[in-house]
């Protein structure tokens, strides 16, 4: 908690000692809800967090991280559909075919590049990784919210239904253009790149960024849920 | 502006303007200032959607609880309880 909460537990508890006053020994309505409305506006400001980081500078450094993703994809002429799973230790890792094959197997990449079952895949971080929840289980939707629309400021809303195979995930005034050229295939947009790395953490799934569509103001993924 | 920021200034100058006109209108009955209080925190709410520490809002609960038990004796009353004055 810093200064700034501290400062509104003070308002807060001043706003009901001031109240309680009020109404105890002067009988006065007027003061009493003085105090109370204090109260109220101590807690909501103590309940309000500071983020020391702007949302811009995330939005930023995540979009450079994005960037990067590009460079080492066309270094290694990489373009096939990226699976996002979840590691041994809470960690998602996007496994990017290098030579055709479904989702892999294992949970955990051994280096850079491994072979699975006949093909080999490249393991990399996910971007966001850091950035989500470990408990989502069953909090898809808040989850989301919350990185995309408060921490980052990536987008408006956002909204997810289930569909068959996967999830529907629409955003709504997303603020991130959609990367073009290998990043956009492999993992798809900044958001979408949010949405599928929650979306395996909370299924314990191997996801994918299936399709991703502009329109109206509004950009819609699908993520695919792999059995 | 800081959405969050926003939502603190104009709850707080909502409020002062409601005990300021409140109380110039001589009303005395503290449950209707809770009330506009309730009222103005949901709307802000739904405007700013401020960032919050905690994943639900205890204020919005304890705001939503104290309105419905003045709706509550409010019915009552209109019903022939006499628990309000």
């Amino acid at each position: 908690m810093d200064r700034f909460n501290l400062a509104g537990l003070c308002i807060a508890l001043s706003g009901l000692i001031f109240a309680s006053l009020s109404y105890v020994i002067l009988s006065n309505t007027p003061l009493t809800a003085l105090g109370i409305s204090a109260a109220i506006l101590g807690f909501s400001i103590a309940i309000t967090p500071i983020s020391p980081i702007p949302p811009k500078a995330v939005r930023s450094m995540l979009e450079e991280v994005l960037a990067s993703s590009e460079l080492i994809l066309e270094w290694l002429n990489v373009g096939s559909r990226g699976y996002y799973r979840v590691c041994d230790d809470r960690r998602i890792y996007v496994y990017i075919p290098l030579s055709g094959g479904g989702p892999p197997s294992v949970a955990k990449p051994r280096g850079l590049i491994f072979e699975d079952g006949g093909y080999s895949y490249l393991a990399l971080p996910s971007p966001v990784s850091g950035l989500i929840d470990l408990d989502v289980t069953g909090r898809i939707e808040s989850t989301l919210e919350y990185i995309l629309v408060d921490l980052t400021e990536l987008c408006e809303s956002v909204s997810v239904v289930e569909a068959g195979l996967g999830y529907t995930v629409e955003f709504r005034k997303p603020r991130s253009p959609k990367p073009p050229g290998r990043v956009g295939r492999v993992l798809g947009s900044l958001e979408a790149c949010i949405a599928a790395s929650t979306i395996a953490l909370a299924t314990g799934r191997p996801v994918s960024v299936a399709s991703e569509e502009d329109s109206d103001g509004r950009r819609i993924a699908f993520i695919e849920v792999y059995r | 502006m800081d959405r969050s920021v926003a939502f603190n200034i104009s709850l707080a100058i909502l409020m002062a303007l409601t005990v300021s006109t409140l109380s110039a209108l001589r009303e005395y009955r503290l449950d209707v200032y809770v009330s506009m209080y309730t009222l103005e925190y949901y709307v802000c709410l739904a405007i700013f959607r401020p960032r919050r520490r905690i994943r639900f809002d205890p204020i919005a609960l304890t705001l939503l609880a104290l309105f419905s038990t003045i709706v509550a004796f409010r019915v009552m009353e209109v019903l022939g309880y006499a628990l309000l004055s």
